[in-house]
């Protein structure tokens, strides 16, 4: 594992220009909403820290003011669908036990996240350090803490400054095996403390998104040192971010109070957070409905509804950044890694605007003059803009073909491939761990390959015990499998799915051209450059089809927000959990 | 008596065992690994870190051995901790069976409140049309399932009758006495609604059976008002088995109220049981099964001891 | 009057035909004292139909026949109980669906029942040592949480032991939910036979010199019949919600096979605007069930002579 990261992340950066990435989601988290985060090659390091949520000089200016009439105070009522299942930030992977550290937790860096600050302008910049410095080489970074970074009032830390034995405790916390960071970061040599307010990571190969690593809610928390025999972490949070720890009731709620103390001067606005423990749909919109809870997320199915029935909701859509694919099994007898026709003809035989609609109600809303996106995936996800090259554009070339649906195309080419009619083909996915739009698109790819005339047997398959181990991680099945790829911080990684070697080369896929493609991206500096070779990647991807991206999470995901939660353009930050850092302390109730 | 209660005691010992170790190897021999849960997002730790994660949660000895140990533990009340929050076993399920508990009871009294009236009546007048109204209204309680039902009313109060919507969060009735029955009166409804009908049918055929018998005869022959016949002798006989069903009833509860808890977000124990289940949560799977276990053959044992105590022809020796 | 080779014959002639005649009376009084249970038997007979042949109840149509421009209609005349999410027809779907219920219940009871009289009929008939051991097994099997076995068992059992066949999801939930109903009715089971037992015909069949492999089948049986089939016919609406249930929470039935339960599950998220993806299916659990346990107590009222009317 640890030499394919190598490869992967071989890029040298100097001291001023890096590319900036985005955080990354938890593996096979159910349907997030995650956004493509764009590249930042200009001068763009104002690395010294914020007080405000202004950004560096790269993003739209936004007036201060916009805080003028904020009234501070109130509740603000959130919901979660289930128990994390532990409030220790390291004790569990997933992005409930993720989302919920943010509150009381810190990390070193975090995204900008601000009044107008569009998708495309967040990067990291600093929380609990204060600034950071990179050597020439690119290979030793130095960071600074702030003065004046505090944990809470609340024994046994009483309220006392944060200095690098706690980082010392929270890093030995990430390299712990039973916390599963580890592999997350495998590009860090070792971890240094010079004094008590600065930390010095070595770096194995210089890495451009050293900062993004930093501010990834998946991987550094800083926790008091107490937090190992002094209290302890599985049934009480403290940490140094903007809320204190309240309680929790299990399966009932969480409840946090605003950090007086927190270095971001004036906020949190709101008094305290109240999140409800809901894990049915129809009693989430309900709740809503009657104003117990701030904000939802909503169906596209309800969407038009939500939107009569309740008075001033203001409306949120987001593309996640996941790609749905397709998949195939590796066996070299297997008819389509003779035949390159078989691939083709199955992806156009899958009717993506069909997908979309069913999963996404791209018609409804359209009509209803809600903007809603109904792109198409292309190997890289139609949710990560930068890098996304669309299927139907006249760019793509030869490869276009195979995404357009053409039924009667699609039957020629099989048989033209030589397709055995009565040949029984599995075809298996999960159909226990991802949710509604994910299954049913699941199901709507049967009829559609068997309107193309492959004979299908499904088989659902049990997530934990079958599918992410076997058919996922091991490529251990036969037939067509259907799942969500991993997420990754950055469009190497999807593009990674036809490295041979890579850990999410679930087919097997060795191919000359993509592989040199792969490599020239992976250690490009230039933005404007290595997005042209991600443009080439797709349109020579396209034309071979070794994984069909369809459309779950290529549409757009909905969340609504009560007339009277101020959320002033400030929404949370696509892959990144820490929206409670990041994004409700900035936010107010006006009554 | 007392020897009968202790033969009893001891008897529930075996039985208990023989439950637990059931629990234990099934869970025990699911294809899944807890290891590859745990280890986060990526999951595929190294050799080195799976071995340490296992010796941790003691999965490295054999199953006898982990089963000894565990039982050990139990016997002392101390049910570990939870191997996916970290979180004291023991101390989640005294949260969580009071409020399993206070549903369960509640949906009992539902139930009695439909099936005690709907069975006598039903039994007095045998295939008449109020007999195949109340039969009918109280099998179809039964049939109706009761995750479609909840579902269905929370879904509607929250488009067209704000006020019908349960309460955000559930409170204890220590806490607030009003807000939690306005949360727990909805489910209990359903659940109770569900039990009826087994109750009714059962308050039936045993009041048919009292109704044929010499004395209630007797009694009318001596000219007592129908009423008095009913009251004073029918009804006191006929309720004696009942209060049988009813004690059998708790346990289903207790595993039924699984999906309830989940429409309505009330903590109870079902909820934390499926959790667990899902995520491979050994000391919680095992502790809530000896609990519920214990709950069961307890009930049982009462059930059968107050049985005696109503009906004088019943001794045990 | 002597009696005759001829009058003989006519003699049996007319017994034979009385028997034919007393069970169509039979019937007759059945469907005339108990509507309810008549009622309940023709929707039974309809839905066991509907298992074995579907197409013809659905006119050739398939379940799984998508349209995706034709997603979530009302009920109209094409679609008499509409469209589903994925364009599928759904009184087709309710109508496939039946099969899964179906086949459920009738093998949760086959399979219950089996084992229910196996231990009940030989636990109660040798008694002694053999007895004790049975019962207490039984007594595990009573105590063991219900829905808590049934979910760790749909759940842990997915191979045979020491082969790699997998076990169907299907097969788990019958062989989980019949073993739990077995347990229960084996002990009521073992009482019927205890009492037959120690019936005097029995003691005079024995001293004739009957096997007891006799015994058991010609006394026996008869006796522990009744209950079972009214315990059975019950056991069916139970063993129907559990499915319906273990769907709910996503143990149950997989997809694309149409279940009941399932179709409610994936109803939730349409309730409001699309209310009849999911009361259609909950109409069709309510019938079934109903029809089942109406049937059950009619069969229990006839059959068990404590409980007749007054006729």
């Amino acid at each position: 594992m640890a030499e394919y990261w190598d490869r992967y992340w071989r890029t040298r950066s100097n001291r001023r220009r890096f590319l900036g990435g985005v955080g990354v989601a938890s593996a096979g988290a159910a349907g997030l909403a995650l956004v493509g985060c764009g590249d930042d090659d200009s001068g763009g390091n104002n690395l010294s820290g914020l007080a405000t949520p202004t950004s560096g000089a790269n993003a739209t200016p936004t007036p201060v003011d916009v805080f003028a009439n904020a009234k501070r105070g109130g509740t603000f009522n959130t919901f979660t669908t289930g128990d994390a299942p532990s409030i220790d930030p390291y004790g569990n992977g997933s992005f409930q036990t993720k989302a919920l550290a943010s509150y009381t937790y810190s990390r070193l860096f975090k995204y900008n996240a601000g009044p107008g600050v569009k998708v495309a302008d967040l990067k990291p910049v600093p929380d609990l350090a204060e600034k950071a410095e990179v050597s020439a080489d690119g290979m030793t970074w130095t960071i600074t803490l702030r003065k004046d970074a505090k944990f809470h009032n609340v024994a046994p830390v009483n309220g006392r400054a944060v200095n690098t034995d706690d980082l010392k405790y929270s890093w030995s916390r990430v390299m712990d095996p039973k916390s599963g960071v580890a592999t997350r970061v495998p590009f860090i040599d070792g971890v240094s403390y010079p004094d008590a307010s600065t930390v010095v990571f070595k770096l194995k190969t210089p890495y451009a998104a050293f900062l993004d690593a930093l501010s990834d809610t998946n991987v550094f928390f800083i926790m008091p040192k107490e937090a190992d025999g002094g209290f302890d972490p599985a049934t009480k949070m403290i940490g140094s971010g903007p809320w204190i720890f309240d309680s929790y009731t299990p399966s009932v709620s969480y409840k946090f109070k605003k950090n007086p103390d927190w270095w971001v001067k004036g906020f949190p606005l709101m008094d305290a957070t109240n999140i409800s423990i809901i894990p049915q749909y129809a009693n989430q919109i309900a709740q809503f409905q009657t104003g117990n809870l701030d904000t939802v997320g909503i169906t596209a199915d309800d969407l038009i509804n939500v939107k009569n029935q309740v008075k001033g909701v203001q409306l949120y859509g987001e593309v996640s950044q996941l790609i749905s694919i397709l998949f195939f099994d590796s066996d070299p007898a297997s008819l389509w890694n003779k035949d390159p026709r078989i691939k083709q003809a199955i992806s156009m035989a899958i009717d993506r605007d069909g997908l979309t609609d069913l999963g996404y109600q791209t018609k409804k809303l359209t009509a209803a003059g809600i903007n809603v996106r109904g792109d198409w995936n292309n190997i890289i996800p139609a949710g990560l803009v930068k890098y996304w090259l669309d299927p139907k554009s006249p760019d793509m070339g030869d490869g276009a073909k195979n995404f357009k649906f053409d039924l009667t195309a699609a039957k020629a080419l099989l048989s033209a491939a030589g397709w055995n009619a009565n040949t029984e083909v599995t075809y298996q996915y999960s159909a226990n761990i991802y949710g509604a739009t994910f299954n049913a698109i699941g199901e709507a790819h049967i009829a559609m390959l068997n309107a193309l005339g492959i004979k299908t047997k499904t088989e659902t398959q049990d997530y934990a015990s079958k599918y992410k181990p076997q058919t996922f991680d091991k490529g251990n099945f036969s037939g067509i499998a259907y799942g969500y790829e991993t997420p990754f911080p950055e469009a190497g990684g999807y593009a990674a799915m036809f490295l041979p070697g890579a850990a999410n080369n679930h087919s097997k896929i060795s191919d000359a051209e993509l592989t040199d493609l792969w490599t020239k991206q992976a250690s490009e500096l230039d933005g404007e450059k290595r997005k042209a070779l991600f443009k080439q990647i797709q349109i020579a991807h396209g034309k071979k089809m070794y994984y069909i991206p369809t459309q779950a999470g290529a549409g757009t995901g909905w969340t609504g927000y009560r007339d009277w939660l101020q959320v002033n353009d400030i929404h949370t930050v696509p892959g990144s959990y820490g929206g409670a850092t990041e994004v409700t302390p900035f936010w107010w109730k006006s009554q | 008596m007392q020897r009968y209660i202790i033969r009893r005691l001891l008897l529930m010992i075996p039985t208990l065992l023989g439950v637990t170790f059931v629990v234990f190897i099934l869970i025990r021999s699911v294809p899944g690994d807890v290891i590859d849960l745990i280890g986060g997002a990526f999951g595929a730790a190294t050799p080195e870190q799976r071995a340490a994660l296992k010796e941790e949660f003691g999965l490295d000895q054999n199953i006898p051995t982990q089963y000894v140990k565990w039982m050990s533990h139990t016997a002392r009340l101390d049910f570990g901790k939870s191997i996916v929050s970290g979180r004291a076993v023991g101390d989640e399920l005294k949260n969580r069976l009071p409020v399993t508990l206070e549903l369960s009871a509640l949906a009992i009294l539902v139930s009695l409140c439909i099936a005690l009236p709907v069975g006598i009546i039903s039994a007095i007048r045998q295939d008449s049309a109020a007999d195949y109204l109340g039969r009918s209204f109280a099998i179809g309680l039964l049939a109706i399932p009761g995750f479609w039902l909840g579902t269905i009313l929370i879904a509607m109060a929250g488009r067209y009758f704000t006020w019908g919507v349960p309460p955000t969060q559930y409170v204890g009735f220590a806490d607030d006495p009003i807000r939690n029955i306005k949360l727990m009166a909805v489910p209990a409804f359903i659940l109770g609604a569900g039990l009826s009908g087994g109750v009714m049918r059962f308050t039936r055929s045993t009041m048919l059976e009292v109704l044929r018998q010499d004395y209630i005869r007797t009694a009318q022959a001596k000219g007592l008002r129908e009423r008095v016949i009913l009251v004073r002798h029918a009804m006191r006989n006929a309720l004696i088995p009942v209060v049988t069903v009813i004690g059998l009833q708790l346990p289903i509860l207790v595993g039924g109220s699984v999906i309830i808890e989940q429409v309505y977000s009330i903590p109870g124990m079902g909820r934390y049981y499926i959790a667990a289940v899902n995520q491979h949560d050994y000391p919680v799977i095992q502790a809530i099964n000896i609990l519920v276990a214990c709950v069961v053959v307890f009930t049982n044992l009462g059930v059968d001891l107050l049985y005696s105590v109503l009906d004088p022809r019943i001794r045990y020796g | 009057m002597t009696v005759d080779s001829q009058t003989l014959e006519q003699f049996a002639l007319r017994e034979r035909a009385t028997a034919r005649q007393r069970y169509t009376r039979a019937l007759a009084q059945f469907v005339r004292h108990k509507p309810l249970g008549t009622f309940g038997a023709a929707i039974v007979i309809v839905l066991i139909l509907m298992a074995l042949v579907p197409s013809a109840f659905s006119f050739g149509t398939s379940p799984d026949a998508q349209v995706l421009s034709n997603r979530l209609q009302g009920p109209s005349g094409g679609h008499w109980f509409g469209t589903d999410q994925l364009g599928r027809d759904l009184y087709t779907r309710i109508v496939y669906g039946a099969r899964t219920s179906i086949i459920i219940g009738f093998g949760v009871v086959f399979v219950g029942s089996t084992i229910a009289a196996i231990l009940g009929i030989s636990s109660g008939y040798m008694g002694g040592w053999f007895d004790t051991v049975v019962q207490r097994l039984v007594d595990i099997g009573i105590a063991m949480p219900g829905l808590i076995f049934i979910i760790l068992f749909v759940t842990s059992v997915k191979e045979v032991p020491f082969s790699h066949t997998e076990i169907p999801t299907t097969m788990a939930i019958v062989m989980s939910v019949g073993l739990l109903i077995a347990t229960g009715s084996s002990r009521v089971i073992r009482g019927a036979a205890i009492a037959t037992k120690q019936n005097q015909y029995v003691e005079a069949a024995r001293v004739v010199g009957a096997t007891d492999a006799r015994i058991i089948i010609r006394h026996v049986l008869p006796n522990v019949f009744a209950v079972m089939l009214v315990g059975a016919s019950i056991q069916i609406g139970g063993a129907i919600l559990i499915e319906s249930s273990l769907s709910f929470l996503g143990y149950g039935v997989q997809p694309p096979t149409a279940s009941w339960g399932r179709m409610i599950t994936e109803a939730q998220q349409f309730l409001v605007n699309y209310p009849h993806l999911a009361i259609f299916p909950g109409l069709a659990i309510f019938f079934t069930v109903y029809s089942f346990n109406m049937l059950g107590d009619a069969l229990r009222d006839v059959l068990d002579p404590r409980l007749r009317g007054s006729r």
